[in-house]
């Protein structure tokens, strides 16, 4: 939505740690079976054990980044301080994966600064089948390295969002294709001078390079090369290019069943019903269904309830991951992380079994990190989540019986009501989309971190409809006595909201609102605020 | 592959010092404290229902790790024993120990009698050793061929020393003696084998069985877990996902007494502030015994295995264990809206003792007794658990790792971040985090022993003198310290004008600082690491209630002897200090503070010999300070002149810090260093990740002053310039740690988490010891000349008229600067060839940027190539289409560049086979059917980044390649911010 900002995490609130990595890498190829999985890092000591980490979860590809890249604003501590030259990076990288034997199963990327053929062919003896350009093709289509790209006054276009400035743009698909072809034919020559026939014979030939001895140079003269140049002592036996694919496991997962037992719906509309039992071992259910859905229908996907499944029993992490609309998974039982994570228009509910006697809105059903990057759909939580609930969030409309610590954070769009309790640093970030919470303890004012948004009453009679039919759903949806009792006071019960409202957002909401009524559309200067940017 | 034991040697540019691992762990235990062989079957359960957090290597069946602990086994082990000869004395006044031996029969029998030799030693009587069955049937090659022999050890207590909590506590005690001692003998062996070596546990309360096993596979290795006489109240397990193949067998979890699930980020400073602290400490527990433990960390260890010998450490010298977890990983409290006095007290209290050892934690521990967990302070692991009506208690990094029926299940629980849960089997309850948080603050009056002794840097007596700035020298003294316009106008300015770290772009292709002609500051030299994958980066502005960057300086007392006077330390709330507040320090003189200042410079005229001589002299005034009973020890290199040049305050800092450290002084004082050269982030957060508690940036202070003067900061005063420049600089250090994942200021402080290119062994192993430098480069002769360079443009044998800085052309290419790259002549020739469409200006390009490569600007132009065998023909090479297919195009995101110079790579890309990349910025779905001509401006690359800005299932699923970007090259560890109007 123009006019309300936008914050990228430092982390991936799905991945802090390496399993959480294969745990992605495992989400998104069953979004995309077709697809490459790739992993982006960046140079620095260590990061060879990292992508030997990387293989091991079953990555299609690692990049290796420099440490000089990037065009977009940073920091100067950052640019000229963080990171090593890829050539370090990669040299670790191919070095380790070899020892570890697993460099056969991984096709290894390098990007940073690469400018002629001699840079892609040192790229190849160090180790690298694939290799990336971006500051080389920016100055091909123009670019005259002004580096004011954080400023938005890039004189030729490029870097801009000016619609005046982005009519200075003289590039054309053309320059940038004899760019790449010029690269490859100065490769071929050097290949054909050092006596390869084919990249793949070159890679990881570091014993094609030598050091250039810097004598003469009162500060090189010291280097030393031998450990980029090293080469770990392996059978021949084991790879040093990728040779074979990633075993993904996709065969193992439940969506097998699933897809073939939804085929009608997924191929004809029919609506299907089902009843499953379910356990921790199966994670992302649903998102392998959901590519063969969106596959076939695109972004519509399909009428709403088309595919219902009542699970039974714990799923695993990621349940409900991307899953698309016209499929509606209830499950009863409890879920682990990153429940419906990327709902991409899905319907997701989750309460305790019938049989439990303990009181749901008191104990934790779902995982931490659930709703993270959601995009639409509607979720419906019988009791409470962990930490971070709906991070990310740009469009999804959920309904939950209390959070743990940064509910909300970095929220973009969509609607969370909360009806129960909530843990530290709520909002963080939040700069989009609207929060409602049941402040029972009258204390919620301490725990939200005010820094973007401003908490106001429930009292806007648009705001209560919204709430009273959330919570309607959540009740028929999770069968929630709680909730139901929350309905049915809530004469006593709406003063006790709490709606937490983006200052952002709540401009560009008003902006809209204001155009609407004169019969316009609003303009850019309303949307983004006098004082903004 | 041959494999050695403990994987192998650092080699060319891999060491097995950075490797790090992840996993699943879970706990099953009866609150009542009853044993069963059930217990163990449901762990094993747990276990293989986490099988999926772990990780294979390239062998499907050798996995990473896997283990379990469970209380001793009596009945198991009487039972196995007997047929040995072996007659068990009663439960707990006996110590089984399993242990990993050489395959070598004479090298084992080697460990062997030298253990047994220890234990009689000890006096202690060894029982007999068991044969533990081991079956690898299912275990790949990989674990097979480093596999060691498994033997369990029995040890008897002296004759005599009596049953009851307290004997069996000092039994413990000796066993944990008795294990040191054999393993720094073991260490110290020229035995072949030697790293087959290993001593999982050795208690009279605990075993241990582990190794290099996927968790499906450890009941065959070990037949003994399938035992019905196998009964435990409580039992541990861990499954591990290492980013190596090289797990070994030790480094399975459980440890002794924990099984972790997360990352120490900080760990290298940690394992420095414990050797400095061994000096100091005395305990009453183990006496004279306390030196044979010693070093207290076994060097090599991993993350967790580190953390488990310091917890150790502290629950054998009298600490309980949940104390001395609270200890090392405390929550956050300095913020903290609602924690009572008391706690925080607690806190403050033991943050005078101990710095945390921070990064994301799920920790299970146990000591037989009491068994529960604690979360990390911003609870970036999962942790999970049941209660069931029937007393069990089943926690584990997911729920459904075990089957209950819902109508058994009491209540459903998480770890909240920062809080512990515990279940003590002897009580046969669950104490909860108030209760035990509660029992330790107010054990003693930590609130009223900080009234007393922590002093708050506000609270000292101001100072009779603080120094005047000079104005009249400041030229020639930022010249002697390298200052460049662009460090007045690029750096400085934006920090005292708004408060802010200076922002840039397109990144940096200018020279490594050994591959350059000018003379660089030391601290180009480092680069910052930063967290990717193995452990997360902090949003320190979203989330800055876990952070804090207060800490306290000044002397250490004996650790295992907590009293009033051990917090008799000067709080800091901003590791940058301004004049007034260095001005007191260096005067202070309150009871238990002694400041001295020690001069750090030489004389550039006797160059490298000249600095080394003058580091040993300051090393030794160092020692001597302390020794005369100073604890504050100001670094400063005030006083230059035309005879004396600074020595670079980095090198200073971690000179003298290191050299305290071996010398086992350096807890007994704080370093404070009033520093000329330190200005921008990097160098202040240098100093203070080598050891420097506070920094005084003197001359960046003056420069401030001087750019006021000549209108270079309109609208500034002096007050309001050094305070805005002071919190950009505070900023932008907890920046560079959150990058790293690191939360407090007192844990960054001597973490040294940088990396060094193009400094040489000599230099790293003598003054930056532990840092990583792989291509050495520059000694300690290059760094005293690069000083008398400055120094020589400051004091000039023949005076120059008018005095002036070097404009630098570090950011903006300058003819007169640094080399850049891209340069008008290379930009305009390559827009030129491509443009025009010939190949001939293409390669002129090329050579020019060729010969600057060479002309050592990057590391690749020091390359040589040499032909693999004669030339081939031009037409058998790979044709060029084939080569198209493996270029890509870079994350560029579409709210970065404009719509025409995306759409036109993307075109261009999919024209020519090759792949251009969304960024992280979504797609238009209008993009993805092609267009009319055959055009697709389609990226075949989708990036999927931290805001996962538009990753709907569309946008998955028209993709070729999705990249999870874990870091930009140029900002690695950080988030960023698109403003509304770029939305």
């Amino acid at each position: 939505m123009p006019g309300v900002g936008l914050i990228s995490p430092p982390p991936h609130h799905d991945i802090y740690s390496i399993e959480d990595l294969a745990q992605l890498i495992h989400d998104l190829k069953n979004a995309n079976p077709r697809a490459r999985i790739h992993v982006k890092l960046v140079a620095e000591v260590g990061v060879g054990t990292v992508a030997a980490g990387v293989s091991k979860a079953h990555s299609d590809v690692v990049l290796i980044s420099g440490h000089d890249g990037g065009t977009g604003a940073s920091p100067l501590t950052s640019i000229k301080h963080g990171g090593i030259p890829w050539e370090l990076g990669l040299a670790e990288t191919q070095q380790v994966l070899v020892l570890n034997n697993l460099r056969d199963r991984i096709v290894v990327q390098v990007d940073g600064q690469m400018k002629t053929g001699r840079d892609v062919l040192i790229a190849a003896l160090l180790g690298a089948e694939e290799y990336g350009f971006s500051t080389a093709p920016l100055v091909v289509m123009g670019c005259i390295m002004m580096r004011v790209c954080h400023l938005n006054t890039c004189p030729v276009g490029i870097a801009t969002q000016d619609p005046e400035l982005r009519k200075r743009f003289t590039g054309g698909p053309e320059f940038v294709t004899n760019f790449f072809r010029y690269v490859a034919e100065e490769v071929r020559e050097y290949m054909a001078q050092l006596g390869f026939r084919s990249i793949d014979e070159m890679i990881g030939r570091v014993d094609c390079l030598d050091l250039r001895p810097a004598v003469s140079h009162w500060k090189a003269k010291g280097l030393d090369y031998s450990q980029i140049l090293h080469q770990p002592d392996v059978p021949p036996t084991v790879a040093r290019r990728c040779v074979r694919a990633q075993d993904h496991g996709l065969q193992k997962a439940l969506d097998n069943m699933l897809i073939a037992r939804c085929a009608e719906a997924i191929l004809h509309r029919k609506p299907v019903e089902l009843s499953l039992p379910i356990r921790n071992v199966n994670r992302t259910v649903g998102t392998m269904m959901g590519y063969e859905i969106t596959s076939r229908h695109g972004g519509e996907g399909l009428p709403d309830d088309t595919i219902t499944i009542h699970f039974t029993g714990s799923a695993g992490q990621s349940f409900g991951a991307f899953v698309p609309r016209g499929v509606t998974f209830t499950l009863e039982g409890d879920a682990n992380d990153y429940w419906g994570k990327g709902l991409s228009g899905g319907k997701l509910s989750v309460f305790p079994p019938r049989e439990s006697t303990f009181v749901p809105e008191e104990n934790i059903i779902i995982g931490n990190v659930a709703l993270y990057g959601a995009t639409s759909g509607e979720a419906y939580v019988r009791g409470l989540a962990g930490e971070r609930f709906a991070v990310r969030n740009s469009g999804a409309y959920t309904v939950v019986e209390g959070v743990g610590d940064h509910g909300c954070e970095y929220m973009t769009g969509g609607r969370v009501v909360v009806l129960g309790p909530t843990g530290r640093n709520f909002a963080a970030g939040m700069s989009g989309g609207i929060a409602y919470v049941l402040d029972l303890a009258g204390d919620f004012r301490r725990r939200c971190n005010l820094g973007m948004v401003d908490l106001e009453p429930l009292d806007q009679a648009e705001d209560i409809r919204l709430v009273r039919d959330l919570i309607t759903r959540h009740t028929a949806c999770t069968k929630s006595d709680y909730a139901a009792r929350i309905l049915g006071d809530w004469i006593a019960m709406q003063p006790r909201f709490v709606k937490i409202m983006p200052k952002d957002y709540k401009r560009v909401l008003l902006a809209e609102a204001r155009a609407r009524a004169e019969g316009r559309p609003p303009t850019f200067a309303e949307l983004v605020g006098a004082t903004s940017g | 592959m041959t494999h050695e034991p403990g994987g192998p040697q650092a080699q060319g540019l891999y060491d097995p010092r950075h490797e790090h691992d992840a996993c699943g762990v879970g706990f099953v235990v009866n609150i009542k404290g009853t044993r069963s062989h059930t217990i163990v079957r449901q762990a094993l359960q747990v276990l293989i229902n986490l099988l999926h957090r772990g990780a294979c290597g390239c062998e499907v069946n050798t996995g990473d790790g896997a283990g379990i602990l469970i209380q001793m086994p009596d009945k198991f082990l009487r039972k196995h024993t007997a047929q040995f000869g072996i007659d068990l004395p009663a439960p707990k006044e006996y110590g089984a120990g399993m242990v990993f031996l050489p395959r070598d029969p004479f090298q084992r029998e080697t460990i062997q009698t030298l253990f047994e030799k220890v234990v009689l030693e000890e006096g202690q009587r060894v029982l007999g050793w068991r044969d533990v069955p081991a079956d690898d049937r299912l275990l790949g090659a990989t674990a097979v061929a480093v596999k060691p022999v498994f033997r369990q050890i029995f040890i008897g207590g002296e004759p005599g020393v009596g049953a009851g909590v307290a004997a069996h506590a000092r039994f413990e005690r000796k066993l944990y003696v008795i294990r040191k001692r054999v393993e720094i003998a073991v260490d110290a062996l020229e035995l072949p084998e030697r790293k087959f070596f290993y001593i999982p546990s050795l208690s009279s309360n605990t075993l241990i069985y582990k190794g290099m096993l996927i968790a499906d596979q450890i009941t065959t290795m070990y037949p003994d877990l399938l035992d019905p006489d196998l009964e435990s109240a409580l039992a541990l397990v861990h499954q591990r996902f290492s980013t190596n193949t090289f797990p070994s067998w030790p480094l399975a979890h459980p440890y002794r007494y924990i099984a972790h699930n997360g990352e120490i980020n900080t760990l290298r400073g940690n394992i420095n502030w414990m050797h400095a602290r061994e000096a100091l400490c005395q305990s009453d527990l183990l006496g004279d015994d306390l030196k044979k433990i010693f070093p207290v960390i076994r060097e090599g260890g991993s993350d967790t295995a580190t953390f488990d010998n310091v917890l150790e450490f502290l629950v054998m010298t009298g600490r309980s264990l949940p104390h001395a977890i609270l200890m090392m990983i405390p929550e956050p409290w300095s913020g903290h809206e609602s924690m009572s006095a008391e706690r925080k007290a607690f806190y403050e209290y033991h943050g005078s003792l101990m710095e945390p050892w921070d990064g994301p934690a799920s920790i299970a521990f146990t000591d037989g007794t009491v068994i529960g967990a604690v979360l990390d302070r911003n609870g970036l692991r999962p942790s999970r658990y049941y209660v069931t009506k029937d007393d069990l208690v089943i926690m584990a990094s997911e729920v459904g790792v075990l089957d209950v029926p819902p109508e058994n299940i009491l209540l459903k629980e998480r770890l909240h971040p920062g809080r512990i849960f515990l279940v003590d089997t002897a009580q046969g309850r669950i104490i909860d985090d108030e209760e035990i948080k509660h029992t330790f603050a107010t054990e003693h009056p930590y609130g009223e022993w900080l009234k007393q002794n922590l002093v708050s840097i506000e609270d000292l007596p101001p100072a009779p003198y603080i120094p005047e700035p000079d104005h009249e020298t400041v030229v020639q003294r930022q010249q002697a310290f390298g200052y460049t316009h662009e460090d007045l106008r690029i750096l400085l300015a934006p920090m005292a004008q708004n408060g802010e770290e200076p922002v840039g772009s397109m990144g940096t292709d200018t020279a490594l600082a050994v591959l350059s002609d000018r003379p660089r500051m030391l601290y180009d030299y480092f680069k910052q690491l930063f967290a990717q994958v193995t452990n997360p980066p902090l949003d320190a502005i979203r989330e800055e209630l876990v952070t804090s960057m207060e800490s306290t300086i000044g002397p250490e007392r004996n650790l295992l002897r907590p009293e009033p006077g051990s917090c008799r330390q000067i709080k800091i709330k901003y590791p940058i200090i301004d004049n007034h507040e260095l001005a007191k320090l260096k005067h202070v003189s309150l009871e238990g503070f002694r400041s001295v200042t020690l001069p750090m410079l030489f004389d550039p005229a006797e160059g490298g010999a000249g600095l080394e001589r003058e580091m040993e002299e300051l090393q030794h005034r160092a020692s001597q300070a302390i020794a005369d009973g100073y604890n504050i020890l100001i670094l400063s290199d005030r006083g230059v002149n035309v005879g004396r040049a600074p020595i670079p305050s980095l090198l200073a800092t971690a000179g003298v810090h290191h050299h305290l450290v071996r010398e086992g002084s350096r807890t007994k004082c704080a370093l404070v260093i009033e520093s000329g050269d330190a200005r921008e982030v990097h160098h202040v957060a240098l100093l203070i990740g080598y050891g420097a508690g506070a920094v005084n940036p003197y001359l960046a202070f003056e420069t401030l002053d001087d750019m006021i003067r000549t209108g270079l900061l309109p609208g500034q005063d002096h007050t309001k310039a050094v305070r805005n420049y002071i919190k950009a600089l505070n900023k932008g250090i907890l920046k560079v740690m959150s990058k790293m994942g690191i939360s407090t200021l007192q844990s960054y402080c001597g973490a040294q988490i940088f990396e060094a290119v193009g400094l040489n062994r000599d230099v790293i192993d003598r003054y930056f010891t532990w840092t990583a430098s792989r291509i050495s480069g520059v000694g300690i002769d290059v760094i005293a000349e690069e000083a008398r360079r400055r120094h020589e443009r400051a004091f000039p044998e023949r005076p120059v008229l008018e005095p002036d800085l070097e404009w630098g052309g570090e950011y903006q290419w300058r003819r007169d600067g640094e080399y850049h790259l891209f340069n008008p002549d290379t930009v305009f020739k390559l827009q030129h060839a491509t443009r025009s469409g010939q190949y001939r200006i293409f390669k002129e390009y090329t050579k020019l940027v060729d010969d600057q490569n060479r002309r050592l600007c990057t590391l690749r132009g020091l390359f040589e190539l040499k032909a693999a065998g004669p030339p081939v023909p031009s037409e058998e090479v790979e044709p060029v289409a084939a080569i198209l297919k493996r270029f890509a195009t870079g994350a560029m995101s579409y709210g970065s560049i404009s719509q025409e110079a995306h759409e036109t790579l993307a075109i261009a890309m999919n024209r020519i086979g090759g792949r251009s990349n969304t960024g992280e910025g979504g797609e238009d779905p209008a993009r993805y059917p092609r267009d009319p001509n055959g055009d697709w401006r389609r990226s075949a690359v989708k990036q999927v980044a931290s805001a996962r800005f538009g990753v709907t299932s569309e946008y998955l699923v028209n993709a070729d390649d999705l990249q999870i970007k874990m870091a930009q090259g140029a900002k690695p560890g950080e988030g960023g911010q698109l403003p509304g109007h770029k939305v």
